[in-house]
């Protein structure tokens, strides 16, 4: 087989044992790589309805066909497991060298099973693992983690996916790191540390080989020669920082938890202001001719010394959604999140509902007394401190912090069971993932994109704003096309995330991004890498793939029609202001939206996935557990 | 005659160093009258923005009229006081 090893490795903290699994070409055909094979390890190897943080939860990461290769975006790996957040698959993605380490060590796949009763990391030195003492690393952030493990195995060439102390403590929002890069959604983290892993470190020394080298080189060059142009300029300069004026502009900017649309000061958490005033270095992952990643720095204030890669979600996240104002407590509040391995979106988020509740009166001052602050503080919306603060407290399980680490879902019950209250109401989050940087009540394709996403509300695994941004639809209303966009444009997504290639790359190929500019370029590299024989609807079918078999997942695990929700606020209470005013998505439209949607996708009403589409899909050992 | 105000964010505003720009059209002037106007007097557009010609925007760059509509035909005609986002969305992040 080339592009792929055809082993599994799998791991067993209980036990300490490792053995090796083989897996057929055909199986490959199916699941390729990427978020599509990690979540059919995690089907396959899964104690059915276990507590997430369990060792009968396992962590499974699958690389993709083009990692090592020269194919450009081609270095990232899938992470899934069941989400600590959600319940369901949590399928996250992350890239760069780890990636590429992993490939040249001769492995597709890696399954960790059970939980080690003292923390350990993981060595895997091609063929050999090694589970070695992770005491003196506890503690540790995460890029600190990385860099002591290649002191302590005396090799540079070490590469390591890493907890931090969030993962440590089990917090919900927990991400998982290597190379400054996070599989950063659904709580990866908590999963790692309840098994006491605190990192898996890979050394690899084989090459990669592929069916036809000469095309392949031929077929990278032009890509990586596309990449350097228009199509990817806006990643290139501004990067995803880009966003903050286009969408506060359209109204859709989440601001003061989602009770706006615009920022009064977007102006100055824009990617223009970033750029010109705390820019420093502009960055790329391992195997990319892109570059999007805006590394900033603060270089005055409080927190002074502050640096990291900023990209545009954790930004709103902490920025406009808490009303902050100060580019430099937002770098701040990223860098400890990205240092103490959490999720900043979900993190700032969970931070905005606290502020809000705050506000509102039902936590007082009192609430949030801490080591820093003794006698407490306000966090009311726009006080910096107090979101740097607060980040600090959830990575640590701090005071408030410790409820705070639950994550906004579990957090809101809580206070609403001991308190009579109904906070849950501005609780922002799908399934218990918080919500993206895009208020859908002003993008309706969108809405249902996300309230059916399997892993929550994810911006990453529908791409559903496309249509509604792009104008190709009214964005204010809804109508019978939304289903079939729904399904196309998470499929669309689910394409990329499985190969995995960065969707960055997606308009470099022919200059348009659509299934017919994309598809036929994507399939010669397919074929170039693994002398397979596909074309545009063997490509296409990819995506529909990988997403059944995370549908597939949450319906063994207990999925309904009621958990394609969206949140309440999105449903009960009208934009205040800007050109999004009035809007919401009514409980009718939502509805009418998921019939479309299931009637799109060839399942029932009910949501639940046919036999027969699944055999169609070659999948008939999960049509026997969960077809209808 | 018509006057619309085009905004100009991301890639637009760092090349042209402005934040909008008025612009005054013939009358029963065009969207794409709108676009030569900018690649006129901002030849630096051409390229990332504007494509070579100066008379169609480079993708994904794209005009949203007044934040509600987005300018599918450059051909049609914006009305007197139309506010036009040059602008462009990424996706991630």
């Amino acid at each position: 087989m080339y592009g792929y090893s055809g082993k599994i490795l799998h791991v067993d903290l209980t036990t300490r044992k490792t053995w090796v699994e083989s897996k057929p070409e055909e199986w490959y055909k199916i699941y390729i790589g990427g978020v599509s094979m990690a979540s059919r390890l995690c089907w396959e190897n899964i104690e059915v309805g276990c507590d997430p943080l369990s060792p009968g939860n396992p962590i499974c990461i699958a690389n993709g066909m083009f990692a090592g290769t020269p194919v450009p975006v081609g270095g990232k790996y899938g992470l899934a497991s069941k989400s600590p957040l959600t319940g369901f698959i949590g399928d996250s993605l992350s890239s760069s060298w780890f990636t590429i380490a992993l490939k040249r060590a001769g492995w597709d796949g890696i399954v960790i099973h059970g939980a080690s009763d003292d923390w350990v990391y993981v060595f895997i030195d091609d063929d050999r693992v090694e589970f070695r003492d992770a005491s003196q690393l506890l503690g540790l952030g995460t890029f600190q983690t990385e860099e002591t493990i290649r002191e302590e195995l005396g090799d540079d060439q070490v590469r390591s996916a890493t907890i931090g102390p969030a993962g440590e403590k089990l917090v919900r929002v927990a991400s998982v790191t290597n190379d400054s890069r996070q599989a950063g959604r659904t709580g990866h983290g908590a999963v790692w540390g309840s098994k006491k892993l605190k990192a898996l470190s890979v050394r690899g020394t084989h090459g990669v080989s592929v069916a036809d080298p000469d095309a392949l080189l031929q077929l990278s060059y032009d890509i990586t020669q596309a990449a350097q142009g228009p199509h990817t300029q806006k990643y290139r300069i501004l990067g995803t920082m880009a966003n903050v004026l286009n969408l506060n502009r359209l109204g859709i900017l989440p601001t003061r938890n989602y009770q706006q649309g615009v920022f009064e000061y977007a102006e100055l958490i824009s990617g223009e202001y970033l750029h010109e005033h705390y820019h420093v270095k502009t960055i790329a992952c391992a195997q990319c001719p892109i570059a999007c990643e805006q590394m900033s720095q603060v270089k005055d204030g409080p927190y002074a010394g502050a640096m990291t890669g900023i990209d545009y979600e954790p930004l709103y996240a902490v920025g406009s959604n808490c009303g902050v104002k100060d580019l430099r407590a937002a770098i701040k509040t990223i860098d400890i999140c990205d240092r103490g391995g959490m999720d900043a979106m979900s993190t700032g988020v969970t931070i905005s509902w606290a502020m809000e509740t705050f506000e509102r009166g039902i936590f007082t001052k009192e609430d949030f007394k801490c080591a820093k602050y003794p006698e407490g503080f306000e966090p009311n919306f726009g006080n910096a401190e107090a979101v740097v603060t607060l980040a600090e407290m959830i990575r640590d399980r701090e005071g408030i912090g410790d409820l705070l680490a639950e994550g906004s879902k579990r957090a809101s019950a809580q206070v609403d069971a001991e308190r009579g209250t109904e906070t849950w109401k501005w609780a922002m989050h799908i399934k218990g993932l918080e919500t993206p940087g895009y208020d859908a009540r002003g993008l309706k394709t969108f809405a249902l994109g996300l309230a059916v996403g399997t892993r929550g509300a994810c911006h990453n695994r529908t791409a559903a704003y496309d249509p509604d941004i792009k104008g190709e639809v009214d964005r204010f209303s809804v109508d019978e096309t939304r289903g079939k966009l729904a399904k196309s444009t998470e499929e669309y997504a689910a394409v990329y995330d499985t190969l995995p290639l960065c969707k960055f790359i997606r308009r470099c190929f022919t200059g348009k991004a659509d299934r017919a500019g994309a598809w036929p370029a994507i399939a010669k590299l397919i074929n170039a890498t693994t002398g397979w024989d596909f074309d545009y609807d063997a490509v296409d079918l990819i995506g529909e793939r990988a997403f059944t078999i995370k549908k597939a997942f949450n319906i063994r695990e207990g999925w309904t029609r009621e958990d394609d929700h969206l949140p309440w606020r999105w449903m009960h209470e009208p934009m205040k202001e800007g050109p999004s005013a009035g809007y919401v998505v009514s409980e009718e439209e939502l509805e009418y939206m998921k019939d479309l949607y299931y009637e799109a996708k060839g399942w029932t009403k009910d949501g639940l996935i046919p036999k027969e589409k699944l055999i169609a899909l070659g999948m008939d050992d999960v049509a026997e557990e969960i077809g209808v | 005659m018509p006057k619309v105000v085009v905004e100009f964010y991301g890639t637009a505003r760092q090349v042209t160093g402005q934040k909008e720009v008025t612009i005054e059209l013939k009358e029963g002037g065009t969207f794409r009258d709108v676009v030569r106007a900018l690649a006129a007097r901002y030849p630096k557009l051409v390229g990332d923005v504007i494509q070579p010609g100066g008379e169609e925007l480079q993708m994904p760059n794209m005009f949203n009229v007044n934040a509600r509509r987005v300018v599918h035909d450059l051909d049609t005609q914006p009305q007197d006081g139309d506010r036009i986002l040059l602008m462009f969305v990424t996706a991630g992040g």
